[in-house]
C-alpha cells in the first residue's frame, strides 16, 4: 500500500493541469450547475431554448466544435501555449455567462413564474440572510466569514437595501447572486 | 548580392519566376499605425482566390484540369486584373464594387494599393490544423507545447502595449492568447458588447458591474490562487474595465451607406476613434472568420467568402482613404493552402503554401501585383501541393517594420533571408 500510494501521489496525473480544481468550467457546466441550483424544470422549453442560445453565445456548440482542437480547453497545450481556459474567459464569453443567466431568469418571468418561486418553497418575504442561506444551499457553497459580508453588502447595500416586496430589486439581486455563486471559485474551478 | 551604392537594393533571380530583393531592412519605414490581420480559419484556398496565371498559364491550366468541379468555368480573362498585365489573378468577386464605392480590390491592386502574396507558407507544415495553427500563432519554427507563447503576446510584452492597442473581433475560439499581462480586448462585436441587452430591467450595466466586482473580490480573498484562478480574477477585472473603455469606440461612427460585417465595422470604429482623438498608438486588430476548411462544396463556400471579403475591403478602403489608409496595412492569413486535386465532394484537402493578399496605402509603388513568388507548375510537389517560397512570418516581419517596431523582438527565431519589400522607403 505504501508503494502504491507513493506511486499514485508522485504520478504525473497528480500534477496534471487537467486535474480537478484546476480548470475553468465550460459554459455547459456553468449552465447545468445554474439550472440545477435554480431547480429549473426540464419541461421549461423556453428556458432550454434560451440556454441553447446562451451556449452558442458562449462559444460552446456541443456537437459542433470550431476546429480540430475544439475550444482550447484548460490544460490544452497542443497549440503551443499553456491555455488557462482563455476560450471561456475572453471578455465577451465571460459577459455572456451573465447575460445568459439574466435571460433565463427573464424568460422564466415571462412564462409566468419567477426564479424566486423555484428557489424558495414559499416566498414569505425572506430576509437578506435567508436569501443568502438559500443560495448557499442551492449552489452547495458555504461562504466563509470574509466572503459573507461582501456578498451580503451586495445583496443588502446601503443605497438600495434588500426589499423582498420590490419586483425589480428581487429580480436584479437574485440574478446577480446567481452570477456571483456561479462564478465563485468553487464553481468555476473543477 | 547586397546593397548597391546609394542604398539601392540589388535584385537577383532566385528562380525563373521569383524575383526577390535581399538586403537589410530600410531604416525609416515607421509610417504605419494600424495592422489589420484577417485570419481565415481552416486553410483558405489561395490558389482559388488568387489564381496564378503563370508563364503561359501552365499552372492555371493544371488547376483547371485537376479541379474541374471548382475551377473549370474560370478563365484567364475572368481572373486577370483589369488594366494590369500580370501573371497573378484575382477571383472575379474581387472586381465587385459596392454602390457608392470608388474602388474594388482589383482596382486597388492595379493602383499599387494591394498585392498578392505568392507561395507564402509556414516554417513547418504537416497538413495538421493543430500544428499549422500553432506555428501561425506562436510565430516560431519550433514551438514547445506548454511554453511557447503567441507572437502577439511577445509583441505586447516587448512594447508594453495596452489592451486598447490589441483588439480581436469575431469568435476567437481557435486563437487562445495567454500572457501574464493584460489580455487584448476580445469581443464578438462592439455593438452587442454590453452588460445586459435588456437594459435597466435587471439593473443594466450597473448591476452587472456590481456582480463582477463581488465575484472578483471573493477571488481577491484567496491567499494562493492557482494560475487558472488568477486568470479568472484577471479576466473579471479586465472585463469590468473593458466595459468602460469600449463605450467611446462602440459609439464611434462609420460609413452609414454600407452595412459592414461586424468585425470590419469594428476595425473601422477603432481606427476612426483613434484618428478622431489624435491617438497615435500602434494598433493591431485581428478579424477572425471561420469556415474555410473546404473539404466539400468549396466553390460555393469560397464564392461567398470572396464576395464578403471583396465588399468589406472595398468599403474599408473607402472609409479610410482620406484619413488613415496610408498608415494602415491589411493582410489575410490562414493556416495553409489546399491541395491541387479536388475530391468527390468538390472540395480539397490540406495543402502547404498559399497565395494571399496584402493591402495598404503605404505599399511600395510600381512593384506590380505580386509580392513573393509566382507559383508555377514546377513548384508543385508530386503535382499535389504547392511548395513554400516565402515564410509566412516575413509578411508580419515587414509589417512590424512599417509600424516602426523591431520584428526581431517578436519573431525571435526568424531570419529574413528573402525580403518582400512590401512598403515604400
Amino acid at each position: 500500500m505504501k508503494e502504491f500510494l507513493r506511486r499514485v501521489l508522485n504520478s504525473s496525473a497528480m500534477f496534471s493541469t487537467r486535474a480537478r480544481g484546476n480548470c475553468i468550467n465550460s459554459p455547459t457546466e456553468f449552465m447545468i450547475q445554474f439550472l440545477k441550483a435554480g431547480n429549473f424544470s426540464s419541461e421549461s422549453l423556453s428556458a432550454l431554448a434560451t440556454q441553447r442560445q446562451g451556449l452558442a453565445d458562449m462559444n460552446h456548440y456541443l456537437l459542433n466544435a470550431p476546429n480540430v482542437f475544439a475550444w482550447g480547453m484548460c490544460g490544452d497545450s497542443t497549440l503551443g501555449v499553456d491555455n488557462h481556459g482563455e476560450a471561456w474567459l475572453q471578455n465577451q464569453m465571460l459577459l455572456n455567462r451573465y447575460r445568459t443567466v439574466n435571460n433565463i431568469l427573464a424568460q422564466q418571468h415571462a412564462d409566468g413564474f419567477a426564479v424566486k418561486d423555484l428557489l424558495f418553497p414559499s416566498w414569505n418575504n425572506p430576509t437578506a440572510t435567508q436569501v443568502l442561506n438559500r443560495f448557499e444551499e442551492a449552489f452547495n457553497i458555504t461562504l466563509n466569514d470574509q466572503e459573507r459580508p461582501i456578498v451580503m453588502n451586495y445583496l443588502n447595500r446601503a443605497d438600495a437595501p434588500w426589499n423582498p416586496s420590490s419586483t425589480i430589486i428581487v429580480r436584479e439581486r437574485l440574478a446577480g447572486l446567481a452570477f456571483i455563486f456561479g462564478t465563485h471559485l468553487k464553481s468555476m474551478l473543477q | 548580392m547586397g546593397l548597391l551604392a546609394g542604398g539601392q537594393v540589388a535584385l537577383r533571380t532566385l528562380n525563373p519566376s521569383l524575383l526577390i530583393a535581399e538586403g537589410p531592412a530600410p531604416s525609416s519605414l515607421a509610417a504605419g499605425q494600424f495592422f489589420i490581420n484577417i485570419v481565415l480559419s481552416g486553410g483558405a484556398d489561395g490558389l482559388y482566390l488568387f489564381p496564378p496565371l503563370g508563364s503561359g498559364g501552365n499552372l492555371f491550366n493544371i488547376l483547371k484540369a485537376r479541379r474541374p468541379s471548382i475551377m473549370s468555368a474560370m478563365t484567364a480573362a475572368s481572373v486577370a486584373i483589369p488594366g494590369l498585365s500580370s501573371e497573378i489573378g484575382l477571383h472575379t468577386n474581387f472586381r465587385r464594387k459596392p454602390a457608392g464605392m470608388s474602388s474594388s480590390v482589383a482596382d486597388l491592386v492595379a493602383a499599387g494599393q494591394a498585392r498578392v502574396l505568392g507561395r507564402v507558407g509556414m516554417a513547418q507544415l504537416d497538413g495538421s490544423h493543430d500544428s499549422a495553427m500553432a506555428t501561425l500563432l506562436t510565430g516560431l519554427t519550433s514551438w514547445n507545447a506548454g511554453s511557447s507563447g503567441h507572437w502577439v503576446s511577445r509583441w505586447m510584452d516587448a512594447y508594453a502595449m495596452q489592451p486598447t492597442q490589441v483588439w480581436r473581433f469575431g469568435r476567437q475560439v481557435g486563437f487562445p492568447l495567454t500572457r501574464s499581462g493584460a489580455l487584448p480586448i476580445s469581443v464578438d462585436n462592439l455593438a452587442q458588447y454590453q452588460w445586459n441587452d435588456r437594459g435597466s430591467a435587471l439593473g443594466g450595466s450597473a448591476e452587472a458591474t456590481r456582480s463582477f466586482d463581488v465575484a472578483k473580490r471573493l477571488l481577491d480573498l484567496q491567499p494562493n490562487l492557482s494560475p487558472h484562478a488568477e486568470h479568472l480574477r484577471t479576466a473579471l477585472e479586465e472585463t469590468i474595465q473593458t466595459s468602460n473603455q469600449l463605450t467611446p469606440y462602440r459609439n464611434q461612427a462609420t460609413r452609414s451607406d454600407y452595412t459592414y460585417l461586424s468585425p470590419f465595422r469594428d476595425a473601422a470604429r477603432v481606427i476612426n476613434r483613434k484618428i478622431a482623438t489624435a491617438d497615435t498608438s500602434t494598433t493591431y486588430v485581428q478579424l477572425s472568420f471561420d469556415g474555410f476548411d473546404t473539404h466539400s462544396s468549396q466553390a460555393a463556400g469560397l464564392d461567398g467568402a470572396s464576395q464578403m471579403l471583396a465588399d468589406n475591403l472595398s468599403v474599408f478602403y473607402e472609409e479610410l482613404k482620406n484619413t488613415a489608409w496610408s498608415k494602415t496595412v491589411v493582410v489575410i492569413s490562414t493556416e495553409f493552402g489546399r491541395k491541387i486535386p479536388t475530391g468527390a465532394e468538390s472540395g480539397s484537402d490540406h495543402g502547404w503554401a498559399n497565395n494571399s493578399l496584402v493591402l495598404s496605402g503605404g505599399l511600395r509603388s510600381g512593384a506590380g501585383a505580386l509580392a513573393g513568388a509566382l507559383p508555377l507548375a514546377s513548384d508543385l510537389q508530386n503535382g499535389n501541393v504547392l511548395t513554400t517560397a516565402i515564410d509566412q512570418r516575413q509578411t508580419f516581419w515587414e509589417i512590424l517594420e512599417f509600424l516602426g517596431h523591431d520584428p526581431a523582438r517578436v519573431f525571435t527565431d526568424h531570419t529574413p533571408s528573402q525580403r518582400l519589400r512590401l512598403f515604400g522607403i
